[in-house]
């Protein structure tokens, strides 16, 4: 689906943040992006969202490359990709309801359409009596989970998650986890950027898994788990 | 933060509106150039028709081209006009013959802008049964050159403030966009067009710019209805107060292009902006 022929990243002329990369990822795929903090990872899923444009090498989707988008099919790529941020970057103004419904609002749902995905997402995340809770009146595991459940909630084909356990404690990070396990097996390629290998431990093998290890702008190693 | 910026574009725009209505109502109230350039001619008392006759041929014959028209009002219009002014016990106080005696009969003579009218003044005067010639427009020539300065000083202060309106509607766009940069990238990474973005921002000028233009006319209009009320009160101004008139259609318009035109840059300002921070890979 996604694929990345020889990509560099450069941000100063001296220093590639992302190196030599080339690796293509599919439909149901369930990949832990890891590395030391500076590795690339952030830079990685920059390029992956358009916000960064690669220095050189390609980076395709559907065997088009992405750095000949014009602004309706970044627009397009855009509404396929599910992301969820490290900071969550929940809007402060709308409750939790309205948070989901963004993605749907920006690719104009009906009102009626709207009100049954976000429902089933509030329920699927356990979030239904948070629905009319404001972001800054919720813990940090439930902003987590809304976090998620605006990302998967328009039915992405990439979801990409950078640190979305870096926040929670191990119960939450678990949960979390199998929340994106649930996804990857419906069908949802699925990218979890993490710092933390030990995390990667506590998988179930209910689903492969894929491992990718990124070292000061490299990939050091990418295999099957 | 908004408020600011709404009261000083009022005040912009209450500015801008003033100077059309001023600029409008000056050449209202001291008429047109043809209203300028008179020459009143008054004629030898007791001259034959025949004789007046031929003085308006010669009159007319200076200069066809800069001589635009030529009237007589005879001594018995003018009769009716100095009855009309006094008071109706003056009547009977003169016989109508003795005034004609006394009133010379007068020629109004138009001359275009461009007549080269000390030349024409002179060969008026040349003419016989000519008595007196009085040139209205000399001094208005004397004022000419302040009339045109007050007017360049008047569209410089209406250019100098579209530019002041227009940089504040700009800053006012830059800063709600700064201040919405985190929920416009969010909504772009969303898949949001550039549009959808800045909707809010947008609108949020346009409100602004509205309101702004309102509280502006509304200030001139009110500026506009003073003056008129102070100038009823002075009677001897009563030919101002029936020439002068609010803004009329074309001060209207420009002011409706110059509302669409700072909204059209704001627009395009806003959409270039976020393209190039949020949409960098077109
Ligand atoms: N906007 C930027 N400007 C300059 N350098 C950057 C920028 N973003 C990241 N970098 C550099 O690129 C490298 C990779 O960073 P990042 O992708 O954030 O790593 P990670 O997410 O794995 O911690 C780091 O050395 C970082 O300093
Ligand atoms: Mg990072």
């Amino acid at each position: 689906m996604i694929s990345l022929k020889h990509v560099y990243k450069t941000y100063d002329s001296d220093r590639h943040a992302l190196r030599d990369i080339s690796f293509s990822l599919n439909s149901q795929e369930l990949i832990f992006l890891t590395g030391p903090s500076g590795a690339g990872k952030t830079t990685l899923f920059k390029l992956l969202s358009l916000q960064e444009k690669t220095s050189s090498g390609e980076l395709s989707c559907h065997n088009k490359s992405m750095s000949d988008f014009n602004l309706k099919q970044m627009v397009e790529y855009r509404r396929k990709l599910g992301i969820v941020f490290q900071d969550f970057r929940l809007m402060t103004e709308l409750n939790i309801f309205d948070n989901i419904a963004v993605p749907l609002k920006i690719q104009k749902y009906s009102k009626k359409e709207i009100s049954f995905a976000v429902e089933s997402v509030l329920e699927r995340f356990g979030l239904a009596e948070h629905a009319k809770s404001f972001p800054d009146y919720i813990s940090g595991g439930e902003k987590q989970r809304v976090a998620i459940a605006r990302a998967v909630v328009h039915k992405p084909d990439l979801l990409i998650a950078d640190e979305p356990t870096g926040n929670l404690d191990r119960k939450n990070a678990l949960s979390v986890l199998s929340i994106f396990q649930d996804l990857s097996a419906q069908g949802v390629a699925v990218m979890i950027a993490t710092h933390d290998e030990e995390f990667l431990k506590s998988t179930s093998s209910r689903t492969s898994i894929r491992q990718i290890h990124l070292d000061a702008g490299q990939v050091l190693k990418d295999q099957s788990l | 933060m908004k408020i600011i910026y709404i009261i000083f574009m009022s005040l912009c725009v209450g500015i801008l509106s003033s100077v059309l209505l001023v600029k409008q109502n000056t050449s209202i109230i001291f008429g047109d150039a043809s209203d300028l350039y008179t020459v009143n001619i008054s004629v030898d008392k007791s001259q034959s028709p025949e004789k007046i006759e031929s003085i308006l041929q010669e009159i007319k014959n200076i200069d066809k081209s800069q001589i635009k028209k030529v009237t007589l009002i005879s001594s018995q219009e003018l009769i009716a006009d100095v009855e009309k002014v006094l008071p109706n016990y003056s009547s009977g106080l003169f016989e109508k013959e003795e005034l004609e005696q006394i009133l010379n009969p007068a020629v109004e003579v138009q001359l275009s802008a461009e007549a080269n009218s000390a030349s024409i003044i002179e060969k008026m005067k040349m003419i016989t049964g000519i008595n007196q010639v009085v040139f209205s427009g000399d001094w208005v020539e004397k004022f000419k050159s302040i009339f045109t300065a007050a007017n360049h000083i008047l569209d410089t202060i209406f250019i100098l403030f579209f530019i002041i309106l227009s940089f504040l509607i700009t800053v006012l766009i830059r800063n709600l966009l700064i201040s919405t940069k985190e929920s416009i990238s969010l909504q772009a990474l969303m898949g949001a067009t550039p549009q959808q973005s800045f909707f809010k921002p947008f609108s949020q000028i346009m409100i602004a710019t509205f309101i702004s233009y309102i509280i502006g006319m509304a200030m001139t209009f009110l500026i506009g209805a003073v003056i008129r009320q102070k100038i009823s009160e002075n009677t001897d101004l009563g030919f101002i107060h029936d020439r002068m008139s609010f803004l009329n259609q074309t001060s209207l318009s420009l002011i409706a292009v110059g509302l669409i035109f700072n909204l059209v840059i704001s627009y395009g300002l806003s959409f270039m902006y976020i393209r190039k921070e949020f949409y960098k890979n077109d």
